[in-house]
């Protein structure tokens, strides 16, 4: 009542100001609708018929601007009605020296839970001074106050656009509902940085979601549009996809604002960033729409997407790896007379002997064993199976460098393995292929450059030959798993394929080519 | 359980599969292989698993085949399944089992946070175990119904270098002499009370005494072959002639082509749907072609 | 016996040849000069390089090997320094002693297709060539065999078609029956003069096994250290017996006999002697004989009984074999007690090695059981007998695997925890005599030699059992007898398998004939050698001896105990009608 009072003394007050004011303001010329910009927004954004849910918490918005040469003085006072609660100061006076220069506030409010639902004017009175002579200028704007359940019926998400680009839109290059991962290793972004061949953004993947909001009331609603990627199974959110940005949190970025004028509805974009360590699989999009102001969702949706985890390295290394097996192929195809004029008739008969030993000591218990502990042991089976494959191959391949120091003589090895393989078991298969043609190039290569084989060859140095059989292991190892990840698209974690292509690839092929060395020296007394 | 010579040894009949040019069944192969790895669809992989296997049946294939076969894609398939388990990433993936917790000292930090069994990698990885089950089933299908010696005419038909050929024919010649001396040569030190099944230094000494009396046997034999293969003017000319002739038949010349167009259709459609999903390369006048992908492949 | 002979075709003309990295020569200084269609055996001793000497035949020396050569081969008139590898290799096919070394096709066909394949004959003319040469060793049936589908014989007779589809002039072999069972070397000799005589071709064959080819030949040449020592037509070649005794070269038994008993004549077969025991000089000549020392070898009658123990080896109704329903060994059983020596004798595949690995429990029975010192091998596998059983494999190069000759003896005590390895080890390469190579590796030894340290190896460890393989196969019959006398002194239980019966009757106390999985005779040598049609089920002959005193109506299994019981007979009661 006390409040009531207040207002219609000001009133009364303003009144008697309107009445003095046309003399002065012919006195001096000054016309404050023409040299003034006065404005209110409640909430802020919303020029009337604003909308607020009960228990928010809005801002109204002032803004004065003069248009004046000279020197004003400003009262300015927002009105709310009587259960609004103001957090803030209501009246602020400030002065303008010069044209165009503005003044600006938010002033926060509170809607109590229990207000009535209805409409609510608000009143902005600005007293301007000039000169001595006082100008009042009245702003006023309607505010509709309204329960969760009637907003709620008038806000939804009418479009969820996965991926879009920057304005909301679908992109139909891009199939809907799918994120692709890119996953680029460091060296390879330098890689790609030099050669200009730009795939991935320099560090977090991002596009877009599009958002359509619509609004099907009366009021126009400010409302903020954030959204969640979740664990499909737990409801959990992934962190992956909302990753901290130069020590931000994604949160602080990924959200819209708009304001929804009644009857529209509106197409807003999001932006998505994907860390590097996202995983692939399926996840649940929940897209919300809260009123401003409010911690309270007034429309929410969800949308079932997939990630599809693109690891650049396997698919490059794949790549190459094949394109080497295949050119290296068709260069021996090609070259075939002079390569195999290289070898005696006792040579190649030794060769695939060679061949049919390591087929006969591994291959064939292998194919049983192999997958036998595969079983029992799972993916630790490496451990075990390894110590007869790493180390009975690469004996046999140093033993027959030792008797035979040409080049050449570990891709024929490697060829007969393959061919028998493939006649015997059927293994004519992929990975196999780029598996054996990549060892085979790099440990020719290798063993020509480190003078193992070659015109002055020097096939004992155990430390030599054992380090080149484990580089080269461990390079082709490498490539297998990632035919495997990529071909066969299977997972394996970074550490397993780490502890594999050291001990298996490394370690074992070591210790299997030094004993190796022992053994071709053993033979070659034997030849003699 | 299984011999080698229930792997190795192909079985002798007369069907519409054996009698195909070896030529041809090596082209399906590759042909094969290139769709198993391209496909994603789980329904189509198990239709090419299951295509695959009815050749089986019309190879008229033993029992003692078949039961190897199975065997070895139920040990194929559970070795994917084992690892995909244990190493699934992939969401959504639920813990069913933990093998090594993230807190367990060491072991924790070297896996980079723990070991589980996933739900989901069991599924994944009897889906994408149907790719190696179906290159191996049709190899061994190959084996199985071609002699040797076909298959490497057949080689020597695809422009594989005859030397080649030749070391690949003795080594599968020399195959069943060199499994049974590695036998006796293992049956030797167990009798004269080794034993090869002791793990760690043991696998070392135990190579080394299987593979040096075979490999002497093989140096000593080497000399005697090449003597013998060289009196027969091996090399002695550039060019060689050959007693048997390849003839593919009306029936061979379409499956070949068929598979080969399938498997070049396949490639292509699903390397263009991938470009499409990496954001790569589109163009709207893909889009059936997408869409056959997305649906089919 | 005697050809039509042609021109020279082979011409050698002071040959000297040393191989690479070795400091004496293997040839030194050889003249020869074949005639074509002649059929020449060479001999020699082990190492006198007749092997080498053939490999100059055909350009792989000097052409392939390097080495220093000197001096001339000519063949059919072409120098083969002067000529390539190519054109000779169509003048000179060469067989070698082990087919399995020769042939590297799957198929029959191709293998002998090869050749011609290479020298770029047309299709048909190829397929000709494969038809004719298979006609001529008599497989024509098996031109689409697997190559490892073929009995030794098969694919031996497969390495002379490959050769023959060459159209070689010359046919040289190098030892190519030594490897061969007793059918194999029937069917590869039946194949070699039926070359000879129908196709004229000439043949050089190098054998040790003069007793058993010299019937063959035209001509005997011996080489002894690189250099050609004797040279003789066939007829007359046994006219000098000291020259063969003095190399250690083994003479046919008949021509043993004939010389021991002072008769003037070199039969090669029974057939041919009993002409000549039936002359009047025979008498005296048997008379003389009495007052020659007694000669080097006495046979010893084998002990009667075993050691008086329970069974070693007992076996009851053993049913055995890799595939259920190809059984190998149907229902044997058996009895073996210590100190006995069995020779398992029987045609190849008769079950004789799977008899052999089921007493080593390396195969188990499908059926029926077996008892090895009293334990039922059933649950037992080889590592349960370790130590208590030996076996010598046919290839005793399989066996070697350790750096020295003294760490493969070592090898066995070591691995089962024996105490005095030393002694063990010095012992056993005493025995075997090659204490002096213990330091030298295994695999770098003669062949004989290699046989010996596998044996060493295996008698270090001192076991109970003895199984060997066939260890006679491709072996220098002096290293046989080596190993056979030591174990015979020892006293060891001892069961081996064998086709060659002269060794069985020498060193079993028994000997097990097999057929078809089972054991068709039991007994002692002299029984089991009487019985002809056990012998032709085993694919067995009579030797000439016993063939020769069962035509004289006398029990005797050698030459010496032939002679003997000729002696000890009144000479005059010797008469060709009363026996017949």
């Amino acid at each position: 009542m006390k409040n009531t009072a207040i207002l219609l003394l000001k009133a009364f007050l303003l009144v008697l100001v309107f009445i003095l004011q046309p003399t002065a303001q012919a006195q001096e010329d000054f016309e404050p609708e023409e040299m003034t910009a006065f404005m209110l927004q409640v909430p802020h954004g919303v020029e009337g018929n604003g909308l607020a849910v009960r228990g928010g918490n809005l801002s109204a918005y002032l803004f004065f601007e003069s248009y004046y040469e000279g020197n004003m003085d400003v009262i300015l006072e927002l009105c709310l009605p009587e259960g609004f609660v103001v957090r803030d100061t209501p009246v602020h006076s400030f002065s303008l020296q010069t044209e165009y220069e503005d003044w600006y506030r938010l002033i926060d409010f509170y809607i109590p839970q229990d207000l009535p639902s209805g409409i609510y004017n608000i009143t902005a009175t600005a007293v301007v001074d000039v000169d001595g002579n006082q100008h009042t200028i009245m702003r006023r704007t309607r505010i509709r106050v309204a329960s969760k359940e009637e907003i709620a019926d008038e806000i939804s998400i009418s479009g969820l656009i996965i991926p879009s680009d920057e304005d909301g839109y679908g992109d139909p290059s891009h199939p809907s509902n799918t994120l692709v991962i890119r996953e680029t290793s460091p060296v390879l972004r330098k890689l790609l940085k030099v050669t200009d061949l730009q795939i991935g953004r320099e560090e977090l993947t991002s596009t877009f979601i599009g958002v359509e909001v619509a609004n099907n009331g009366v009021s126009t609603v400010p409302v903020i549009v954030t959204y969640e990627i979740l664990d499909i199974k737990t409801g959990e959110p992934v962190r992956a996809f909302k990753p901290a940005i130069m020590g931000m949190d994604a949160d602080t970025f990924c959200y819209a604002a708009l304001t929804l004028s009644p009857g529209s509805s509106s197409l807003v974009s999001l932006p998505l960033y994907i860390s590097e360590n996202a995983m692939g699989g399926n996840y649940l999009l929940r897209v919300k729409v809260k009123p401003t102001g409010s911690d309270w969702i007034a429309a929410t949706q969800s949308q079932k997407i997939t990630a599809t985890s693109r690891k650049w390295g396997p698919i490059l290394i794949t790549f190459i790896s094949a394109l080497l097996g295949v050119t290296a192929v068709s260069l021996f195809f090609i070259k075939s007379k002079e390569i195999m004029d290289r070898f005696k008739t006792r040579n190649l008969v030794l060769i695939s002997l060679f061949g049919t030993v390591s087929f006969a000591a591994i291959n064939l218990p292998m194919t049983i064993l192999w997958e036998m502990s595969h079983a029992i042991f799972g993916p630790f089976s490496f451990l075990f199976t390894g110590l007869f494959y790493e180390i009975l191959l690469y004996m046999l391949i140093a033993s027959l460098v030792v008797l035979i120091p040409k080049p050449g003589v570990v891709s024929l090895f490697m060829m007969v393995r393959f061919l028998l393989g493939g006649f015997i078991t059927g293994s004519f298969t992929p990975i196999t292929f780029i598996t054996l043609s990549v060892s085979a190039v790099i440990l020719e290569v290798m063993m020509y450059a480190a003078g193992i084989t070659g015109k002055n060859p020097d096939p004992e140095n155990r430390l030599r030959v054992g380090i080149v059989c484990g580089i080269a292991d461990m390079v082709s190892g490498y490539t297998s798993f990632s035919v495997w990840m990529v071909l066969y698209r299977l997972f394996y974690s970074n550490w397993y394929i780490t502890a594999n292509i050291l001990i298996d690839g490394f370690l074992y092929t070591f210790i299997g080519a030094w004993f190796g060395i022992s053994l071709g020296n053993r033979l070659k007394k034997v030849a003699e | 359980m299984i011999s080698a010579r229930s792997i190795a040894e192909p079985t002798i009949k007369d069907t519409i599969i054996h009698r195909m040019d070896p030529r041809a069944k090596i082209l399906i192969l590759i042909s094969t292989a290139f769709v198993a790895v391209t496909l994603d669809k789980p329904e189509t992989m198990f239709l090419l698993f299951m295509t695959i296997i009815s050749g089986f049946a019309l190879a008229r294939m033993p029992a003692i085949k078949l039961k190897t076969l199975t065997i070895l894609l139920i040990l194929l398939i559970w070795g994917t399944i084992y690892s995909q388990a244990l190493f699934y990433s992939q969401l959504p993936r639920t813990v069913i089992f933990t093998i090594i917790s993230p807190d367990f000292p060491v072991m924790g930090w070297l896996t980079n946070g723990g070991m589980f069994v996933y739900a989901e990698g069991l599924q994944h990885g009897a889906i994408q175990g149907l790719r190696s089950a179906s290159i191996l089933s049709l190899g061994l299908l190959m084996c199985w119904t071609t002699d040797s010696r076909d298959m490497l005419n057949g080689l020597v038909g695809l422009r594989v270098p005859y030397s080649v050929a030749f070391m690949v024919v003795t080594a599968v010649r020399f195959l069943p002499i060199i499994i049974t001396e590695v036998a006796t040569v293992i049956t030797v030190q167990r009798l004269r009370g080794f034993n090869p099944k002791r793990f760690g230094s043991g696998i070392i000494k135990t190579s080394l005494n299987i593979l040096t009396p075979t490999l002497s046997n093989c140096v000593r034999r080497t000399g005697t072959l090449a003597i013998s293969i060289q009196s027969r003017a091996f090399r002695a000319n550039t060019e060689r002639t050959y007693l048997k002739k390849l003839k593919f038949s009306e029936f061979d010349k379409v499956v070949v082509a068929f598979c080969i167009f399938a498997a070049i259709s396949i490639v292509i459609i699903k390397l263009l749907y991938n470009m499409y999903t990496s954001g790569i390369y589109y163009t709207s006048g893909l889009r059936p072609v997408y869409a056959i992908a997305r649906g089919y492949l | 016996m005697k050809q039509d002979k042609g021109d020279t075709i082979i011409e050698i003309k002071d040959l000297w040849y040393t191989y690479p990295g070795r400091s004496e020569p293997t040839l030194r200084g050889v003249d020869l000069k074949i005639e074509e269609g002649e059929f020449v055996l060479l001999t020699g001793p082990t190492g006198c390089g007749k092997s080498t000497l053939l490999k100059t035949l055909n350009g792989i020396i000097p052409h392939e090997s390097g080495g220093i050569f000197s001096g001339g081969i000519k063949i059919s008139g072409v120098e083969t320094a002067d000529s390539n590898q190519m054109e000779l290799s169509r003048k000179v096919g060469l067989v070698f002693q082990n087919p399995d070394d020769q042939i590297f096709s799957t198929t029959v066909e191709d293998e002998v297709a090869f050749g011609p394949e290479n020298l770029c004959l047309e299709r048909e003319e190829i397929d000709k060539k494969v038809g004719e040469s298979l006609r001529m060793v008599g497989m024509t049936g098996h031109r689409l065999s697997s190559t490892n589908a073929l009995s030794g014989g098969q694919k031996q007779r497969v390495c002379i078609a490959s050769m023959l589809a060459m159209t070689p002039e010359i046919l040289a072999m190098d030892e190519p029956v030594s490897q061969m069972d007793p059918m194999g070397t029937q069917e590869i000799l039946n194949t070699v003069r039926e070359l000879n005589r129908k196709m004229k071709l000439t043949i050089l064959l190098v054998e040790h096994r003069l007793h058993e080819l010299a019937p063959f030949a035209d001509r005997v040449v011996i080489m002894d250290s690189g250099k050609i020592i004797f040279d003789q037509p066939a007829s007359k070649a046994f006219d000098h017996l000291e020259i063969f005794h003095g190399l250690g070269l083994r003479v046919p038994e008949p021509v043993e006999l004939c010389h021991t008993l002072g008769i003037k004549a070199s039969p090669f077969s029974a057939e041919e002697t009993f002409p000549l025991l039936n002359t009047g000089d025979f008498k005296e000549k048997t008379r003389r004989y009495l007052t020659r020392p007694d000669p080097e070898r006495r046979i010893e009658l084998p002990e009667p009984h075993a050691k008086n123990t329970g069974p070693l080896i007992s076996i009851r109704d053993l049913w055995s074999g890799y595939e259920k329903d190809r059984m190998v060994l149907k229902g044997i059983n058996l009895e073996i007690r210590r100190g006995e020596r069995v020779a398992v004798m029987g045609m190849n595949g008769s079950g004789k090695s799977t008899l052999l690995l089921n007493l080593a429990a390396m195969l188990k029975p499908y059926k029926g059981n077996i008892k090895v010192f009293g334990e039922d091998t059933k649950s037992k596998n080889p590592y349960s007998f370790a130590g208590r059983i030996g076996f010598v494999f046919q290839n005793p190069d399989l066996m070697l695997f350790c750096d020295s000759a003294e760490e493969e003896a070592k090898f066995g005590p070591l691995q089962l925890k024996f105490k005095n390895i030393e002694e063990r080890a010095r012992i056993s390469l005493e025995a075997m005599s090659i204490l002096n190579l213990k330091q030298d590796l295994p695999q770098s030894l003669s062949r004989g030699q290699r046989l010996r340290t596998a044996v060493a190896s295996v008698l270090s460890i001192d076991p109970e059992l003895i199984l060997l393989d066939e260890p006679t196969t491709g072996q220098d019959r002096l290293n046989i007898e080596q190993m056979m006398d030591y174990f015979k002194n020892k006293g060891s239980t001892l069961v081996f398998c064998t086709h060659d019966i002269e060794i069985a009757m020498l060193y079993a106390t028994r000997i097990l004939v097999m057929n078809e999985g089972q054991i068709i005779a039991d007994g002692k040598g002299r029984d089991i050698i009487k019985n002809i049609d056990i012998l032709r089920k085993a694919s067995l002959t009579q030797p000439p001896v016993v063939e020769i005193a069962n035509y004289l109506g006398i029990d005797a299994f050698s030459i010496t105990e032939l002679v003997e019981t000729l002696i000890r007979r009144n000479p005059e009661a010797i008469s060709v009608e009363g026996i017949v």
